[in-house]
């Protein structure tokens, strides 16, 4: 099983938390096929809630939906306060908020509710994220989370280059390339991305791999063939 | 997940008027699927109000984006579960972070991973797949696989109950994950 197909199944599960559930969550928003791979797990799964015994709800409660979809809006801005004032709780909160609209996006055809992500994005930036096919092969997924500064590398599906290391650029508007740091083939890497660097980085910046010398640029600047670039886009 | 094949094709009919706005469907849909939802948000978040607030949550979801259903994937009753499911989690998980969550020994015991007899009421061999599947792994595996998924039990929590470090129970899960993934997609 590759480092993918298990974070889809332990994303599916439940069992995420922190980095890597944002990380999923992002891939799940931007990425057809881990979403798709989140949704097989979540079929497969399914059955199992059978062995759950039926147990009735109060009576009371099929008013209260009633009403909640008789008076939408005022049912839905108490609501929304309710969640936004749990949220700000503090930065760990955003995990959870991740997962709530996780498990929105994970939901066979999307699942009901999109609600959750205009609140989650007021309550905190919203990741951004890019998948890269570089030449050569593989797939590169990236999800940068403003709010820690930390860009995700995700690189199971890449393979590494022989003799090579494989640098990441942040590629700013009349600007020269600033490097991000350096994709580990195979694996998955947090990288930390210095106040200066993150400022520059928001929705819409490009973002381009290339072919280095072991240990990365000597230069600072890109010596080797640009394999692919992409621009980030809210998840 | 347990209605004969009349309830399932009413429910499927009453998923299509629903996208097609009308409330009344709701409510039988509410009625033919309550009981079981709310077992699910009640066995995950062991708390009746707790539970019957992500049940409200489910069903206005449903009403406002009906349309989100695609049956040529999953029936609706085996749809709205995993949503039932996945609302009762995010809560749970909501609960833990806020710092309100119940002691660890309080959160319930072990998921018998065992099918119930009922389970043959289920049409098709999917769902008897997973149970298969799962029956294939070590016990340790299985019962750990199953309490994160019916319980919501975390991985600090299904470590601390098995008494062994975190890594080590990630690493049984994921192990019992690939076996499994390899034996479902046979």
């Amino acid at each position: 099983m590759t480092e993918r197909d298990q974070l889809a199944a332990e994303f599916a599960l439940g069992l995420l938390e922190g980095e890597e559930l944002l990380a999923a969550r992002g891939l799940a928003a931007s990425d057809r096929g881990f979403a798709e791979l989140v949704a097989r797990w979540q079929e497969w799964l399914a059955p199992l809630l059978d062995t759950i015994a039926p147990v009735e709800p109060d009576a009371a409660l099929w008013h209260r939906i009633a009403e909640a979809i008789a008076a939408p809006a005022s049912a839905e801005v108490v609501r929304l306060r309710r969640v936004v004032r749990v949220w700000q709780l503090g930065t760990a909160m955003a995990a959870a908020a991740a997962l709530v609209l996780a498990l929105f996006v994970t939901l066979p055809g999307q699942g009901p509710g999109p609600q959750p992500a205009a609140t989650q994005r007021a309550a905190a930036p919203a990741p951004l994220a890019v998948a890269l096919a570089p030449q050569g092969g593989g797939t590169l997924s990236l999800v940068y989370l403003p709010g820690e500064r930390r860009l995700v590398a995700l690189a199971g599906a890449l393979p590494a280059r022989k003799g090579h290391d494989l640098e990441l650029w942040l590629l700013p508007e009349g600007g020269k390339p600033l490097s991000l740091g350096l994709v580990a083939p195979g694996a998955t890497r947090r990288l930390a991305i210095p106040p200066a660097l993150a400022a520059q980085l928001g929705d819409g910046s490009a973002i381009a791999i290339s072919l280095e010398p072991m240990g990365g640029s000597p230069t600072g600047q890109p010596t080797g063939p640009v394999l692919a670039s992409g621009k980030v886009a809210p998840v | 997940m347990n209605a004969s094949e009349a309830e399932r094709s009413a429910l499927l009919a009453a998923m299509h008027r629903l996208r097609a706005g009308e409330q009344a469907a709701l409510a039988e849909i509410y009625r033919a699927t309550s009981a079981k939802l709310f077992g699910i948000c009640l066995r995950i978040l062991q708390d009746s109000g707790e539970a019957e607030d992500a049940l409200q949550e489910v069903y206005v979801g449903l009403w406002r984006n009906a349309a989100r259903f695609d049956e040529s994937r999953a029936s609706p009753i085996a749809w709205l579960a995993t949503f039932a499911r996945n609302r009762a989690i995010d809560r749970l998980r909501m609960r833990g972070r806020a710092g309100t969550d119940a002691p660890i020994e309080a959160a319930g015991e072990l998921a018998d991973p065992s099918p119930l007899a009922d389970i043959a009421l289920e049409a098709g061999e999917d769902s008897l797949r997973i149970h298969h599947c799962l029956s294939l792994l070590e016990a340790r595996q299985s019962s750990a696989i199953g309490a994160a998924f019916l319980d919501g039990t975390s991985y600090p929590e299904l470590a601390t109950r098995a008494g062994v470090p975190l890594g080590t129970m990630k690493s049984w899960i994921r192990r019992g994950l690939a076996r499994l993934k390899e034996c479902l997609e046979r």
